[in-house]
């Protein structure tokens, strides 16, 4: 039986690293596939296509690859995934209205199992369960920022609890004494990164960088909102 | 207008019958006498915002001198090298306390003061919607400093610091009661902080003057906000750490044990997760009154209102992620300290575009020194001095060099003093006159402005030169010539200089309440509500409540000021059942949704505060006995508090439009008391996940005790977690049949039926836990912490369904008045989600033996 390969391809060294693209046919024609349907459907064209070109580049560009070796660009590939490039599809879907807190507890739990070692691992093994993982990470982000967008003045305890959730999934994954995840224990190390260190990045990452991401939504959110509800109603008085 | 704006409106036309139910009314007073504040001592049982609020700023001033004075000493002491003013014990002591009472007996309560003074004159309320819970909240604040404070005439001050890290903190290494002062006095005074977190949520969501919507609120409304989810969030870490340590330190306990697989670092975490948020809850609100003041001032409206609110909602998020840069030098991962570097510097981002927005609004027009403003160009000049030092802090390596230096207090008092203490010397020249009546003098507040600026200057520039000449904090004397001696002197003075000024201050506040000119209507030309009567205003805050169609409704709402201000259209103008009563608003439009009312003057807020407090000092003087008495007491006042008829089920006229009639309390999630129902629930979740980050961090950091720990008792934790699920459910039905208004016996059913739900899932739990030894490893320890935390959640949710079937039973209730059972389905729900997922971490944590 052959060893089955991941769908990123096998780890690879540094020196191949900017060669490796994922050019997998049933990924660009499923990219095609959702561009098409999605440019009928969207309302705002700019922004979809933004979320759409994000989302082409992190599964067919190096990142990919990189993913394979170092989990701290896996990381960096969930968090443009579901921090930038759900949002940005978030905005660009005619408003949802979708009650916040069970959306957010949906999307917390996707969070913490997919990165959990099991879990984690299996993605690794089958093309099938990696794909369950990124299309219910995103998917599950999307509808959470779109709920968040269509009633932004309901969705603060929503936004406190994912801003909480991804914090503490970060300081528990950087500070941890010993690596979780097995596929890492070799992979790294011809990036001169033990895979602890890579852990430790890849959580502080999630903490910092995800974090000030998160907060970038919630601070466009918030003027958003401002600014729509300052507009004087139609029936002003005189 | 034909109907009520308020459309999906559960209660039907009105039920008279109902209100002879609730005889609460005092008919043979007049409008003014009900509002009117209790003569004599029996002033103590007034519950009005204005008495309360001037309490708390008034006892928050005093802790401000008593700590000032501390502070003198602690200058005294290095006036020269080799000094023996104080010695080392009472010097820690000194400092200690200085810094303790600053943060939590001053900063906090201040800002509480001002915020439960302002919020209904601001908003255009007669009166907060929890006005016993204030009343409440600062006689815990009271008794909770005086207990802090009495530690000094036991000679057991505490000694640790402000911050009280463990090891040195815990029993071992603190004999005696001093740490035990400060862990169960300041968390008595905490009380405070989140029973005044609740009320602001309540106050500035659900009652707002008719029309007033979100982005019509003045900004101080926004910083408030802001400012009380993130105590609502950020004090229970502290709490939870707190109770964690005394429980050490009482119990046994092993929470922080490193050789029971504790952790001295999980104290650390837990309060520097509440201490970081907390530099925000201090600067916000000054923050906010700044934008308040300014464009007063400046004679425009704020420059990006729109901007300044999101850049305070976003730093309420960004101030819950940083916490960890004040670990720099605890051995953080070095791969994370580079990126903690980088958003600390970051903050920055934020507070600039504030800070942006009040240069901005200076220079739309020409600027009147008054004393308040100068004190504002104070605050933008040493704040922004002490967020440059907070960037250079920021980057790892000059953070290293600098650690526990004088930099750092200098950096300290430049943030705290600069982003606080002068906002609020502003704020009170502008608004004494509106506790008083009259006007302070300018003159002298000039000479207290300039000796205050000058010497604070002085003192604590010298100290980042100090720091950098590499002399560390807390050390209560130094060796003569190594550079210290002269920069100690010039601090020594400069602390004098600004303690001069503020004399000047004090001195000028007793004076101009004899001999200050009297304030006429609106004497700074300001624009929100507040100044809308002439100081002082009337008990009532409005004699009408006026539609808000402006952000300034003093300067472009000219009905407003044509008239005696007695004369204002509004609603409520007409009392009908000689009851205190507000309008209740719908959260986000501001629409009027609900006659809200609200309680007249009881002894019941200060029965309950005193045996809490015998409660805390009794176990602090290990009189357990005591202690059962306190709470005993505590809990027949707070029956008394709550059992008094529902004002819900009907409706009045409010004087609104064309006739508009609305229900009295209305029985809906919109309710002020849903929403502070929510509030709290919001304050346990928080509590809750700091005990589930204790045990997650254990887990983390220390996963051979993990692995030593026994598992709780699978069967009983799978039996707690269905019972979990029945409670949720349970809970949920008890919430339809409020809002459906389903018959009396059905809610009396289902409040047993929760009762017994209850009772099994506490047994349940206590199974499950009965194979755990809490004192074999501090893991072990925190899962009995999260039992007892469930099973404090199970007493209340119990005490109240009994409560709310015992109502029913004594017919104390009728159809339509669904409230009690509303809030209790809402809190059985969130103490239903909280035992399922201990069930579930009981079913996962440990090793089955």
């Amino acid at each position: 039986m052959d060893p089955y390969t991941p769908f990123c391809g096998t780890p690879p060294l540094p020196t191949e690293l900017l060669t490796r693209w994922t050019f997998d046919p049933v990924l660009i024609a499923g990219l095609i596939a959702a561009f098409a349907i999605g440019m009928r459907y969207t309302i705002e064209r700019k922004r979809f296509t933004g979320a759409w070109a994000l989302v082409a580049f992190l599964f067919i560009s190096p990142l990919c690859a990189a993913s394979m070796a170092l989990f701290s660009a896996r990381v960096a590939q969930h968090i443009l995934l579901t921090l930038v490039a759900a949002p940005l599809l978030a905005a660009a879907l005619p408003k949802l209205r979708l009650p916040p807190m069970p959306v957010a507890v949906v999307f917390a739990v996707l969070f913490w199992f997919w990165h959990a070692p099991a879990p984690y691992q299996a993605t690794l093994e089958s093309d099938l369960t990696y794909w369950a993982m990124h299309l219910s990470l995103f998917g599950s982000a999307t509808l959470m920022f779109a709920a968040f967008r269509a009633t932004p003045e309901q969705s603060i305890p929503a936004a406190a609890l994912t801003g909480a959730q991804l914090t503490l999934f970060a300081v528990v994954l950087t500070l941890a004494p010993t690596p979780w995840h097995s596929w890492h224990m070799l992979t790294t190390i011809p990036y001169e990164l033990g895979p602890l260190a890579d852990q430790q990045l890849a959580g502080a990452m999630m903490w910092v960088a995800g974090g000030l991401l998160f907060l970038a939504v919630i601070g466009k959110l918030a003027l958003t909102f401002l600014q729509e509800a300052d507009v004087p109603p139609a029936k002003s008085r005189p | 207008m034909t109907d009520a704006p308020y459309d999906n409106n559960p209660v039907p036309g009105p039920r008279d019958d109902a209100y002879d139910m609730a005889p609460k009314g005092e008919p043979d007073k007049s409008f003014e006498e009900v509002w009117a504040t209790p003569p004599g001592v029996k002033v103590l049982s007034s519950v009005s915002h204005r008495v309360v609020g001037k309490r708390f700023l008034i006892t928050g001033f005093i802790f401000f001198l008593i700590a000032g004075v501390l502070a003198l000493l602690v200058r005294l002491q290095l006036l020269v090298s080799e000094n023996t003013f104080l010695d080392s014990e009472t010097y820690n002591q000194v400092f200690t306390m200085h810094g303790t009472i600053m943060m939590f007996l001053f900063a906090i309560p201040m800002l509480e003061g001002f915020a439960v003074y302002l919020i209904p004159l601001m908003i255009g309320a007669r009166d907060l919607v929890f006005p016993r819970l204030g009343a409440f909240g600062y006689y815990c604040y009271l008794f909770g400093g005086i207990i802090v404070l009495s530690s000094f005439l036991f000679d057991a001050a505490p000694a640790g610091g402000w911050f009280m890290y463990v090891p040195l903190s815990t029993s071992q290494y603190t004999e005696g009661l001093s740490a035990d002062f400060w862990l169960i006095g300041i968390t008595l005074a905490e009380i405070a902080s989140v029973t005044a977190a609740v009320e602001i949520i309540a106050a500035i969501l659900c009652s707002r003057a008719p029309g007033m919507s979100l982005t019509k609120m003045p900004i101080l409304m926004w910083y408030l906000l802001v400012t009380a989810f993130m105590i609502a969030i950020g004090f229970p870490p502290l709490i939870i750490g707190s109770i964690l340590l005394e429980a050490e330190r009482l119990l046994g306990l092993p929470f922080f044990d490193i050789s029971l697989g504790g952790d001295p670092l999980l104290w650390q975490h837990l309060f520097w997760l509440f201490g970081h948020p907390e530099v925000y809850i201090i600067f916000l609100p000054a923050a906010g009154m700044v934008a308040t003041m300014l464009p007063v001032f400046v004679g425009k409206p704020l420059f990006g209102y729109g901007f300044a609110v999101s850049a305070v909602i976003t730093m309420g998020f960004l101030s819950f992620g940083l916490w960890a840069h004040h670990m720099f030098a605890t051995g953080l991962p070095i791969m994370s300290l580079s990126l903690f570097s980088a958003a600390s510097t970051m903050v920055a981002v934020p507070t600039g575009v504030q800070i942006f927005c009040f240069i901005a609004t200076l220079t739309l027009g020409k600027p009147r020194l008054t004393v308040p403003m100068l004190f504002i160009l104070g605050f933008l000049f040493i704040f922004v001095l002490g967020g440059l030092t907070g960037v250079m802090l920021a980057a790892v390596p000059f953070n290293l060099q600098a650690h526990d230096s004088y930099f750092v207090v200098a950096h300290l008092h430049y943030v705290l003093i600069g982003g606080f203490v002068f906002p609020m010397f502003g704020a009170l020249y502008y608004w004494v006159p509106h506790f008083t009546g009259r006007m302070m003098s300018e003159t002298l507040g000039k000479w207290a402005f300039w000796l205050m600026f000058l010497g604070f200057n002085l003192a604590f520039f010298m100290m980042h030169l100090t720091g950098l000449r590499g002399m560390p904090r807390r050390i209560a004397t130094y060796p003569e010539g190594i550079g210290w001696d002269r920069l100690n002197m010039l601090s020594t003075v400069g602390a004098f200089i600004l303690a001069a000024g503020i004399a000047v201050f004090i001195v000028d506040f007793f004076r101009h309440q004899r001999s200050g000119p009297k304030t006429g209507r609106d004497p700074w030309r300001a624009a929100t509500l507040e100044w809308l009567y002439e100081p002082r205003t009337p008990g009532y805050n409005f004699r009408a409540i006026p539609a808000i169609r402006s952000r300034e409704p003093l300067w472009d709402q000219p009905e407003l000021t044509d008239r005696p201000a007695a004369e204002v259209d509004g609603a409520l103008r007409i009392s009908h059942d000689h009851r205190r009563e507000t309008i209740g608003c719908d959260p986000v439009t501001g629409e009027p949704i609900q006659i809200l009312r609200l309680p007249h003057p009881t002894w019941f807020p200060l029965i309950s505060a005193l045996g809490l407090a015998v409660l805390f000092a009794a176990t602090l003087a290990s009189l357990y006995w005591l202690s059962a008495i306190g709470g005993l007491i505590a809990l027949i006042g707070l029956t008394g508090w709550i059992w008094e008829p529902s004002d819900s089920g009907v409706t009045r006229e409010t004087g609104l439009g064309e006739g508009l009639s609305l229900p009295v309390n209305v029985v809906d999630r919109k309710s002020h008391l849903h929403v502070g129902t929510i509030g709290t629930i919001l304050i346990l979740y928080a509590l809750f996940a700091s005990l589930l980050f204790a045990g997650l961090f254990l887990w983390n950091v220390q996963p051979e005790f993990a692995q030593d720990t026994a598992r709780p008792a699978r069967i009983f934790a799978l039996v707690s977690a269905a019972l979990s699920v029945i409670l949720f459910a349970l809970s949920w039905m008890t919430g339809r049949r409020a809002l459906s208004q389903g018959s009396l016996a059905a809610g009396m059913l289902i409040n047993l039926l929760t009762g017994v739900a209850i009772v099994a899932l506490g047994l349940s739990f206590f199974w499950a836990l009965l194979p755990v030894d809490p004192y074999s490893t501090a893991f072990a320890a925190v899962g009995w912490a999260m039992g007892a935390y469930v099973a404090a959640l199970l007493a209340v949710s119990l005490y109240w369904t009994l409560f709310n079937a015992l109502r029913k039973a004594t017919g104390n209730v009728v159809l339509g008045q669904g409230l009690p059972d509303l809030l209790l389905a809402a809190f059985g729900k969130a103490t239903a989600v909280m035992a399922g997922i201990t069930a579930v971490a009981f079913l996962v944590a440990g090793t089955p033996q």
